[in-house]
């Protein structure tokens, strides 16, 4: 019976080709449109790292000027990153399961073929823990011990693709690169790892790819190792003095890292105690002028604190509702027009004893049957428009492949599509069900 | 008139889907036109430097030599020296950060003496003499840096500095800037203004375009990146791209020159907002195309049942165009009530998008120029039915009574 109404509907369909044609490229275009925007706000707007959100906590102290507003955050929030005796400061807790600082470096990698020139290479500044609490995939070796850290070991492990430009893909554990002045021992190649957004470090490398080596933190400011820092700084207080420029970012009020916590669900609160008792600690030594104003985020909460999915964003999805909505009208009325231009032939089917359950079932059949086709028409078309913005976004602003997001794409198009059907074909099949028989056949 | 209002009211639903389509169309283009807009101004705002013939040179130095400030404003000025030589080369300077790169940092500034409540925030420039010539910028008094405003050692010193006219006016509200003595942290080293240039922006490329802008004379960079500007001939800049980075390669090797167009590092800062107004386009361009598209179906399926109608009313001594005026009138009716509820829902949308996109009031200009659009549209789609209907022939149209 299912298989016979749909036959029906089908010939139905296939009755007016042009109509039927542009009702499903209309509902197409009306689907693909939202479908592109929710992707794209989805892409900002995802958990990167299901399993331990709850987990993962930034850590931020604030050290600011009492005297001068904060550039840059929501009122009321402390500095978005903190400064390095803070880090080495809030490294002294034992509650954190983790713990890591995570900052950003330029270093020249030095190839041993002599025929490759010298490269620029960001280099990720972190600790031990951050491979066990971001879950880094490894391809071969793995991280390096707190011991490393402690020692300013001079290890180092490779991305992906600078493993392939260096050692063409092999396992390169245990040789050496060749970093600023001198050589670091390879402990471990990552596999493909591209967290999105980068959660960890969302100020200055939120859709990017993540870095192309990872060394200890420490090694970062021996500036005989040739490292520069880089990313977004704050800084405030007199800058005379300091003996040096590096002298300034050890010990003065100069916020440059983004510092994480991975922490048992029981120690939350003990940890946000422990922060501000350091707090108070070096209030009595003079700094921290401003009242207590300490903050651990969990990961989610902290993508909303730096406004992860862009306003424009959200905008554009409330535009490709309306869009959908309009698409839906047309819809509605390319419908309408139809079942009641043939009137007289559902006057004939009534009067030859079809219930009006059935006319209505039958004239549903066909409005799901465009439904589907707009759907999934739909869904090619926004994973098209996907792969073209995709192609039209900046490198270099936004890592390569961001926006491929056909499986959630699909899953959107196909609600969208079921939705859209429903609103714009219950009413037509309902009218085309009220058709009196008897005046039909009168008129023809 | 009265015939025909009573016929839209007689298929009540038919014309009520079609002002309610084109009332939706209406307030998504409106409010999608007004972040066009907005984005076309950001783009195309002026820069207050000669930005087409600005060339900027980027080094990645990698030896260690360039660790000593010293070797690098000595390099850096025997580089600067052999650019300029260039023929087709109008003028060359040092400069950290350039204008439109992306990144940058800020001071805190006030008048030497003043109080902390009139301390402005200014984002700062690092260059070196003949940066207001390089760049084009126009000075409105006192002068150019020369070499000697260069400290040579690094540390705590009063430099003489160039400021624009805004930041100018914020710090010295009398007029009195020239020479005025600016306190940006340490009030035992003031800094001097020793020329004022018109206009200049922030370096961030894309972001809050600030206009109060500080130039330093500090232009050696850091051990890892130094950045210089070029300013060619016009029509120049093509050629000597390759040219300029022979030049600074031949003067030493040890490090990675790339010359690129100042303008592709504006158009990586605005991409965003072009690649915002790309998208934009594309909705509004859709929209009136299944819009038009509703107008036209609804329009062609009221042709076909009112073919006796139309019939009878040719018998009767109406001629076509009597017929396609018929049509026309009733789809501008159509269209001017949906465009009517439109304006509303426009203004209501507009106030959702405001609190999420940035968006800008809609301006009553922009609502009007969208509503003509919206009845040009429907006209155009509902001309092509109009025109067939009144090809209609009468005898055909009326032998079925």
């Amino acid at each position: 019976m299912v298989l016979y109404t749909l036959r029906l509907a089908w010939r139905s369909v296939r009755a007016t080709p042009w109509l039927s044609l542009v009702a499903v490229v209309g509902l197409a275009v009306g689907i693909a449109v939202p479908t592109t925007l929710i992707s794209i706000r989805y892409v900002f707007a995802r958990n990167p790292i299901p399993d331990k959100s709850d987990v993962l906590f930034n850590v931020r102290v604030d050290n600011w000027d009492p005297t001068a507003q904060f550039f840059d955050i929501k009122p009321g929030d402390p500095p978005k990153h903190i400064a390095y005796r803070d880090m080495v400061g809030l490294m002294e807790s034992d509650l954190p399961v983790g713990k890591t600082g995570v900052a950003s470096a330029t270093v020249f990698v030095f190839p041993d073929l002599p025929s490759v020139r010298p490269y620029q290479a960001m280099a990720r500044l972190c600790h031990a823990d951050f491979f066990s609490m971001f879950e880094v995939p490894f391809r071969y070796g793995g991280g390096w011990s707190r011991q490393d850290d402690r020692d300013h070991a001079r290890v180092v492990v490779l991305n992906r693709d600078t493993n392939e430009r260096l050692f063409g893909g092999e396992d390169s554990v245990g040789r050496t690169v060749r970093l600023g002045e001198h050589d670091f021992s390879v402990v471990g190649v990552l596999d493909t790892f591209r967290p999105l957004p980068q959660y960890y470090d969302v100020i200055n490398n939120a859709m990017g790819d993540p870095r192309d080596v990872f060394v200890p933190f420490e090694l970062g400011l021996e500036e005989e190792l040739g490292f520069s820092l880089r990313g977004d700084t704050d800084s405030w207080g007199s800058y005379s003095d300091y003996a040096n420029p590096m002298d300034f970012v050890k010990r003065g009020e100069f916020n440059w890292i983004q510092y994480w916590v991975e922490l048992k669900p029981g120690d939350v609160e003990a940890y946000r105690q422990w922060v501000d008792s350091y707090v108070l600690t070096q209030k009595s030594l003079g700094r921290f002028p401003k009242p207590l104003n300490n903050r651990v985020t969990p990961v989610m909460e902290w993508l909303d604190v730096r406004d992860m999915v862009p306003k424009q964003v959200t905008g554009l999805v409330i535009i490709g509702l309306l869009f959908l909505v309009v698409c839906c009208l047309n819809l509605l009325g390319l419908l309408l027009a139809k079942f009641l231009a043939r009137s007289g032939v559902l006057g004939v089917h009534r009067a030859l004893g079809a219930s009006r359950a059935a006319v209505f079932s039958q004239r549903l059949a066909e409005c799901l049957l465009i439904g589907v086709a707009g759907g999934v028409v739909g869904a090619f078309l926004a994973s098209i428009s996907l792969r073209v913005i995709n192609a039209t976004l900046p490198t270099g602003r936004v890592a390569a492949g961001v926006l491929l997001v056909d499986g959630y794409a699909l899953a959107v198009a196909i609600v969208l599509a079921v939705l859209a059907g429903a609103a714009a074909g219950l009413y037509p099949a309902w009218r085309a069900c009220r058709v009196a028989p008897a005046i039909q056949l009168k008129i023809n | 008139m009265g015939p025909i209002l009573r016929m839209l009211l007689r298929n009540r639903v038919r014309t009520g889907l079609l002002v309610a389509e084109i009332a939706v169309t209406l307030a998504i283009v409106l409010n999608c036109l007004s972040v066009l807009l907005e984005q076309h101004r950001e783009l195309t705002r002026p820069t207050g430097i000669d930005e087409a013939n600005l060339v900027a040179v980027e080094m990645l130095p990698w030896d260690a030599a360039y660790r000593d400030e010293a070797t690098r404003l000595s390099i850096m000025r025997a580089d600067l020296a052999a650019v300029r030589a260039l023929p087709g080369v109008v003028g060359a300077s040092a400069m950290s950060p350039f204008p439109l790169q992306g990144g940058g940092s800020s001071t805190q500034v006030k008048a030497l003496g003043a109080s902390d409540e009139t301390k402005v925030r200014a984002p700062v420039y690092a260059a070196d003499d003949r940066v207001v010539s390089t760049l084009g910028l126009e000075l409105v008094a006192g002068r150019d840096f020369t070499p000697q405003d260069t400290p040579v050692e690094s540390g705590p010193a009063i430099f003489n500095v160039i400021v624009t006219q805004a930041l100018a006016d914020a710090l010295f509200p009398d007029g009195q800037a020239l020479g005025g003595r600016i306190d940006s942290g340490s009030e035992d080293f003031p800094d001097v203004i020793v020329g004022i240039v018109k206009q200049m922006h922030t370096p961030y490329g894309g972001g809050p375009m600030e206009d109060r802008i500080l130039i330093y004379p500090q232009p050696q960079g850091s051990a890892s990146r130094m950045t210089y500007l070029v300013r060619t001939e016009p029509g120049q800049l093509a050629a000597l791209l390759p040219v300029i980075e022979d030049t600074i390669r031949a003067a030493d090797d040890r490090r990675i020159v790339t010359a690129k167009p100042l303008l592709e590092y504006k158009a990586r800062g605005y991409s965003l907002n072009a690649f915002l107004a790309g998208l934009l386009s594309a909705i509004i361009a859709l929209l009136l195309g299944v819009t038009a598209l509703g107008i036209f179906g609804m329009t062609s399926y009221s042709v076909t049942q009112r073919t006796r109608e139309i019939g009878t009313r040719r018998a009767l001594g109406a001629d076509r165009s009597d017929v396609v005026v018929q049509f026309l009138v009733e789809g501008s009716i159509v269209t001017l009530a949906g465009t009517g509820l439109g304006l509303v829902g426009a203004f209501a949308l507009n106030l959702a998008l405001m609190s999420h996109m940035d968006a800008t009031a809609l301006s009553p200009g922009l609502a009007l120029a969208g509503v003509a659009l919206l009845w040009a549209v429907g006209l155009a789609a509902t001309a092509v039915p109009a025109v067939k209907a009144s090809r209609l022939q009468p005898v055909l149209a009326t032998r079925t009574v």
